[in-house]
């Protein structure tokens, strides 16, 4: 565990010291606090404009962070050979995939934190209230991030790092929109053959949208304690399940 | 070791096939607004949609205003009456965009309820505003707006005070924060139910609406002619 965490703590200070993730978390603070002066419209509407807004920005700025930390970790650590003297040592492959993964993700922690905190602030600033459905989303989108990554990291070792990228992308896509129209097709097939085939895709590839709660916040509708923990048990065992499998592809990778 | 990994990779997927099930039945995934394959690609915009549709809205609320500036009518919203030929076509060329903003964002109510007044009110197709609306409904029951909206359609349009009374009711069921509104879904309820010959009902709901705002002059009156026996309904 002790070499996990050196791992992580070291992957966590590279990442600190790449500049660019804090023009992106700049970035988008900004484009959060420009939401709030949306002001020519009714206050009903303002308000469901910045909610909105500021919602995509951070599920947006968690996806791209994720991008741009993950698909590179193990890779980069390969082209600069700097994996050689480290592999060298009494560490497990395993080890190494945990640590780098705990690294970057107490990174993209740190950073949807920052936005979080901010985005808080700013719901309060305008409503002057805490909102749960915002907290409870937000712990979501955290736990989304966990799932993302781990998936990212998996890709990232089969695929180069642009490539990564685009799949990661067009997956994380994929899986917000999966839902309702793989049910839309399960109801609609004819035979029972093509419904197992399309229970199967639902079923076995993550479903991003369990940790979407946009609409709730808007609404304003009830999300229970329970929801947002099933659906944060189930966004770790997808999240082990992507790990697993990076573990396993790396043990037999060639370096 | 050689097992771990594998055992453990199964009954993570295990766990979380019976997650989705559990999270499933608590959240029901909504029913799509379009038939595939425009389903299909909305989906791939995934959590953008709502955020193109903000957009549309800024767009929307851009044209209203712009033309206003241009007319001098410096305070009209986009939910307002034309006052001239050239406001109707403005609404007609604006309708296409509500239409786009719901189906990307079919809890956006405001579109809703703006779309259904101008189709109802200013473009004159009761019809196609009541399904608008309806649709709007499928989609936001939890809110009162729409079914303020349609109780409005109801008594101002179609003169039907039963239709109206059941959807204002059901309005009011629902939390509504702004007192003003409130006094006038009221108001609309009271004066449904006087069309419909419930002068007791009304009575209550003219009552609840003086509740609100007690220094309305013209609710007390009312209170006092249907306590004399006054109204014809």
């Amino acid at each position: 565990m002790r070499r996990i965490l050196v791992i992580a703590g070291n992957t966590f200070l590279l990442a600190v010291r790449r500049r660019h993730l804090h023009i992106i978390t700049i970035f988008t603070a900004l484009i959060l606090a420009a939401c709030s002066l949306l002001s020519f419209f009714d206050l009903g509407v303002q308000v469901k404009f910045l909610k909105d807004l500021s919602m995509a920005a951070a599920a947006l700025y968690g996806m791209a962070i994720t991008v741009v930390l993950v698909t590179n970790q193990v890779p980069g650590e390969i082209e600069n050979k700097t994996i050689y003297p480290l592999m060298a040592k009494p560490l497990g492959r395993v080890e190494f995939i945990l640590g780098k993964y705990l690294g970057t993700l107490m990174m993209i922690f740190l950073n949807l934190g920052i936005i979080g905190i901010e985005l808080l602030s700013l719901i309060w600033w305008k409503e002057g209230i805490v909102e749960m459905n915002l907290l409870k989303a937000i712990s979501l989108i955290w736990v989304e991030m966990a799932l993302f990554s781990s998936l990212c990291l998996c890709l990232s070792l089969l695929l180069s790092p642009p490539a990564c990228a685009t799949l990661s992308l067009i997956l994380y896509f994929l899986s917000h929109s999966k839902t309702d129209y793989l049910h839309y097709l399960i109801g609609g097939a004819e035979s029972d053959y093509t419904r197992w085939i399309f229970r199967a895709f639902y079923y076995l590839l993550p479903n991003l949208e369990n940790f979407n709660l946009r609409d709730s916040v808007i609404t304003g509708a009830h999300v229970s304690f329970l929801y947002v923990i099933k659906a944060g048990i189930y966004g770790i065992s997808f999240t082990v399940v992507f790990l697993t499998l990076a573990c396993l592809l790396f043990r037999k990778k060639e370096l | 070791m050689t097992l771990k990994l594998p055992v453990l990779f199964l009954s993570a997927l295990i766990l979380s096939v019976f997650l989705q099930v559990s999270i499933d039945s608590e959240r029901k995934p909504a029913a799509p607004v379009f038939e595939a394959p425009e389903e299909l690609l909305l989906g791939f915009l995934g959590g953008l949609s709502v955020t193109i549709a903000d957009i549309l809205w800024i767009r929307v609320d851009e044209y209203f205003h712009g033309h206003e500036a241009e007319e001098g009518h410096a305070h009209r919203h986009a939910g307002e009456a034309p006052a001239t030929q050239e406001g109707f076509k403005r609404i007609t060329e604006v309708m296409p965009f509500l239409r786009v903003i719901t189906w990307l964002d079919p809890h956006f109510v405001r579109a809703y309820q703006v779309g259904g007044w101008h189709l109802a009110f200013n473009l004159n197709k009761p019809d196609e505003a009541e399904k608008f609306l309806k649709e709007g409904l499928k989609f936001n029951q939890s809110r009162y707006e729409i079914y303020a909206e349609l109780g409005k359609f109801y008594l101002e349009k179609k003169g039907n005070p039963l239709e109206a009374s059941l959807h204002l009711s059901r309005a009011l069921e629902h939390p509504v924060s702004d007192a003003y509104e409130k006094k006038g879904l009221c108001i609309l309820l009271a004066v449904s139910l006087e069309r419909q010959g419930r002068l007791d009902e009304a009575l209550k709901t003219w009552r609840m609406a003086g509740g609100i705002d007690p220094a309305d002059m013209l609710i007390k009156a009312r209170i006092e002619e249907l306590e004399k026996g006054k109204v014809i309904p």
